[in-house]
């Protein structure tokens, strides 16, 4: 049963069918990052590498 | 943070740093030691005469330790530093288990060690940047889930909702490693030390540069844009350029790089299709690649002062610039009518170069200028000896990547240099060889110069260390646990993507995996993919033996098996290879770089006794040649026992050795050596050789790419 699928799949199919996936996959992706509303979520996202630093008092034998 | 919730809902937590530096030291010395066995290597190429004549010295054995002491030791230790380091901080948790951190250290340590011994003593099994057999591979498989299991469970008790992009990086390259190490090395064990691929011929092939090319994608790409994520912000002290843009930039990367290894198999005998999906998806990958150069660089814009005075950011901007040149470079090469100029020579040797000294020792330097100060409390050492650094490498680098493309340039345009009557103007091969040889002594020289600026780099780091203050204590910070941080502080959809790792993990899996199924799930379960001829039988036993010393000296270091439908190869070395030659190759010896001529026809173009002569001593017969003696090949005696062991192995894969070929395997080897040796004791070799490995080795060699040829003489007889 499986190999008779796979015999009679033309293997070129497979080439375009790679790259509709892609296509898809990347317009979804694009589509995601800029939805309504994510400039503030990402905003604060790019600023996670500065919180270990900002607020919080740091207990501490130095300083 | 948050102003309404009360001070004692703050937990008080440590970083382990001491596990950082630990990584820090390891980077330092391997990556020493790493530079150090590449400059070697490349003075062995500008002269013979440094392989020694000793087996352990040999450019076939010290290359594979080169590449796997660069990428696993050198460039392993700077991901975990560099990971360990950011994700604890990014998370605002400490590591959950010290232990498991110290297994992880020291059983990666001890891979390592376990390399530079069996490495150069030749148990190797000869895929390229896989080269560690069986104990080793599932020893690296343990540490590898070890370490994924304590970067999981800190993500678990984190103290930060939402999950920054570097963690992202490094998730997709704990899978994606785990995957691709595993399948790769897939093989059923001889003995302790010895084993044969699952996977033969065309679909070891395929296997191997899924695995060659992601490992360059996820073990030197992808942390290290983690690594870029993080550190260059905090180098420069401002956010990356675009958040929005790293996002696309981390998917459409995972996504696109998987498919792309069939690049490094133009012209095989690799099914068209699959070629095809390579070369589309290595062009397509040339657009997140500048997305993610772009967004590192502009991340400095504006701040150009202050990268031209400090070392840190130096050392990063450039490692930037040469990420965007080598992923610029790549989709070039991958241009069909490119590679078939490019394919074999050192513009590739040059390429694999500005990538891992480019991008991955500048990024690695400018990360450990910024961690060790921070790490030992202090100030740095000295940093005029960051710049001299900074220059030496840089200078040394471009020497590199030059001298490299002049003499792949040089070598592909005299390979395929074919003049009026159609006959090829460099007949013999080590012409061309003898051509570059100047580019090797640059090329060595340009690598001493990337050493010396990592001596500095280690120099300078000692005395930091050696001027801190003793008493290290760690640190402490405050921070609010998760179930104290309001669920929806930044609003949206977002966070059910984006701050739920496990989820998130699932989808970075299946994003690796659609190109993986579609690329080789056809190839290895369909009977078309095994293509087979009747012709084309197993090896004998004493060929076995011979193929295994072949594969043991990493003679395919310089030697590739694979004749390409150009007319160049046709005419150079005869019959295009095809598919069924392979079926019994385990591993498959098609090499990715012709320091000498490709082996493919060999098979019965010299006698027995040039190749008794050429192995001792190659000058003897080519007086130009760069290829090392093999004297010891003339003294070790084959191991007749272990034959029958070692058919019945290739029997359960698949050879159709008979009951007799697998019983009698030693004998039958012996009555096979017997045969060479009387040939060859007319011309005055002693009798006593034919036990000898060289025996073996003349036989395997003697039996390469002859069994479809002889059909076909009879055929063109038989219409005459
Ligand atoms: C440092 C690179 C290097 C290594 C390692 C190396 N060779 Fe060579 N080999 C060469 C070069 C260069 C030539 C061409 C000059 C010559 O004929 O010696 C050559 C030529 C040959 C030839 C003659 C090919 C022909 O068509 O004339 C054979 C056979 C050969 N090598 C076998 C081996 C075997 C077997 C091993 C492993 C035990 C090996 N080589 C390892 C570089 C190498």
């Amino acid at each position: 049963m499986k190999s008779q699928v796979l015999s009679n799949f033309a293997w070129t199919d497979l080439t375009v069918l790679a790259f509709v996936i892609f296509f898809a996959f990347f317009i979804f992706v694009l589509f995601w990052t800029f939805r309504k509303g994510s400039k503030s979520y990402y905003d604060s996202a790019g600023n996670i590498p500065f919180n270990e630093d900002e607020g919080e008092p740091k207990l501490g034998d130095k300083k | 943070m948050t102003t309404e919730t009360n001070s004692q809902d703050f937990e008080t937590f440590s970083y382990d740093d001491k596990l950082t530096k630990m990584f820090v030291i390891a980077t330092l010395i391997w990556g020493a030691v790493a530079l150090f066995l590449g400059v070697w290597i490349a003075f062995e190429l500008a002269s013979y005469k440094l392989n020694l004549d000793l087996p352990w010295f040999t450019f076939g054995r010290l290359r594979p330790l080169h590449t796997n002491a660069a990428i696993f030791a050198f460039i392993g230790n700077a991901i975990f530093a560099g990971v360990y380091y950011s994700t604890q901080r990014l998370l605002k948790t400490r590591l959950a288990s010290d232990l498991l951190g110290r297994i992880h250290f020291w059983g990666w340590q001890l891979i390592i060690v376990g390399a530079a011994i069996t490495l150069p003593l030749g148990i190797s099994s000869a895929k390229e940047y896989a080269e560690l057999e069986w104990p080793l591979d599932i020893l690296v498989a343990a540490i590898w889930v070890t370490f994924g299991i304590n970067f999981f469970l800190t993500i678990q008790k984190r103290r930060e909702r939402h999950i920054y992009v570097a963690i992202w990086f490094y998730i997709a390259t704990i899978i994606t490693v785990a995957v691709l190490y595993v399948v790769n090395n897939l093989a059923i064990p001889v003995s302790f030390m010895k084993s044969y691929s699952v996977f033969a011929g065309v679909q070891d092939a395929l296997v191997q540069w899924w695995y060659g090319h992601n490992a360059v994608a996820f073990f030197l790409t992808t942390p290290f844009l983690g690594l870029m994520y993080y550190f260059i912000p905090k180098a420069i002290n401002r956010p990356v350029y675009s958040y929005r843009l790293s996002i696309i930039h981390f998917w459409s990367l995972i996504f696109v790089y998987i498919w792309a290894g069939p690049h490094h198999l133009l012209y095989s005998t690799l099914p068209e299709w699959v070629q095809t999906l390579g070369v589309g998806f290595s062009i397509a990958l040339w657009a997140p690649s500048w997305g993610g150069m772009i967004n590192g660089l502009l991340t400095l814009r504006g701040a150009w002062d202050r990268v031209r005075r400090e070392p840190i950011l130096k050392f990063m901007a450039t490692a930037v610039t040469f990420y965007g040149m080598s992923t610029f470079e790549g989709p070039l090469l991958s241009i069909k009518s490119v590679n078939s100029l490019a394919h074999f020579t050192d513009w590739i040797v040059g390429h694999v170069h500005s990538g891992t000294i480019g991008w991955n020792y500048m990024l690695t330097s400018g990360m450990i200028y910024f961690m060790v100060p921070k790490l030992w409390n202090t100030k740095l050492y000295s940093e005029r000896l960051a710049n001299i650094q900074f220059w030496s490498s840089t200078i040394g680098l471009l020497f590199y990547i030059v001298s490299m493309w002049a003499a792949g340039i040089t070598q592909g345009l005299m390979w395929r240099a074919i003049d009026d009557t159609g006959k090829l103007v460099y007949k013999d091969f080590v012409e061309t060889v003898d051509k570059i040889i100047p580019m090797y002594w640059l090329r060595a020289f340009g690598g001493t110069l990337v050493l010396i600026g990592f001596l500095i780099l280690i120099y300078n780091v000692y005395k930091t260390i050696k001027n801190a203050p003793k008493d290290q204590v760690e640190e402490k910070f405050k921070a609010l646990p998760l179930s104290a941080v309001p669920l929806d502080t930044h609003g949206g959809r977002h966070r059910k993507l984006e701050g739920l790792p496990l989820l998130f993990s699932v989808l970075a899996f299946l994003a690796i995996l659609v190109g993986s199924v579609i690329e080789l799930v056809p190839s290895l379960v369909s009977n078309q993919f095994i293509v087979m001829d009747a012709r084309v039988k197993p090896y004998s036993a004493l060929e076995v033996a011979g193929r295994d010393v072949y594969v043991r000296e990493g003679c395919y270091t310089c030697h590739s098996q694979l004749v390409r439908p150009l007319i160049e190869d046709k005419l150079r070395y005869g019959r295009v290879s095809e598919a069924a030659e392979y079926v019994y190759d385990r591993p498959f010896q098609w090499g990715s770089r012709r320091i000498g001529p490709d082996l493919h026809r060999i098979g019965k173009k010299y006698g027995n006794i040039w190749h008794y002569r050429h192995m001792l001593n190659p000058r003897e017969i080519t007086p130009l040649s760069i290829m090392p003696n093999y004297p010891w090949l003339y003294k070790n005696k084959v191991k007749f026992e272990v034959l029958t062991k070692k058919l019945s192995v290739l029997a359960a894969l698949g050879a159709p050795y008979s009951e007799e070929e697998l019983k009698q395997a030693p004998a039958m080897a012996k009555a096979q050596a017997k045969l060479i040796i009387d040939e060859l004791i007319a011309d005055g070799v002693p009798e006593k050789m034919v036990n000898k490995e060289i025996i073996a080795l003349i036989a395997y060699l003697q039996r390469l790419g002859v069994d479809m040829a002889e059909e076909k003489k009879d055929e063109v007889t038989s219409t005459k």
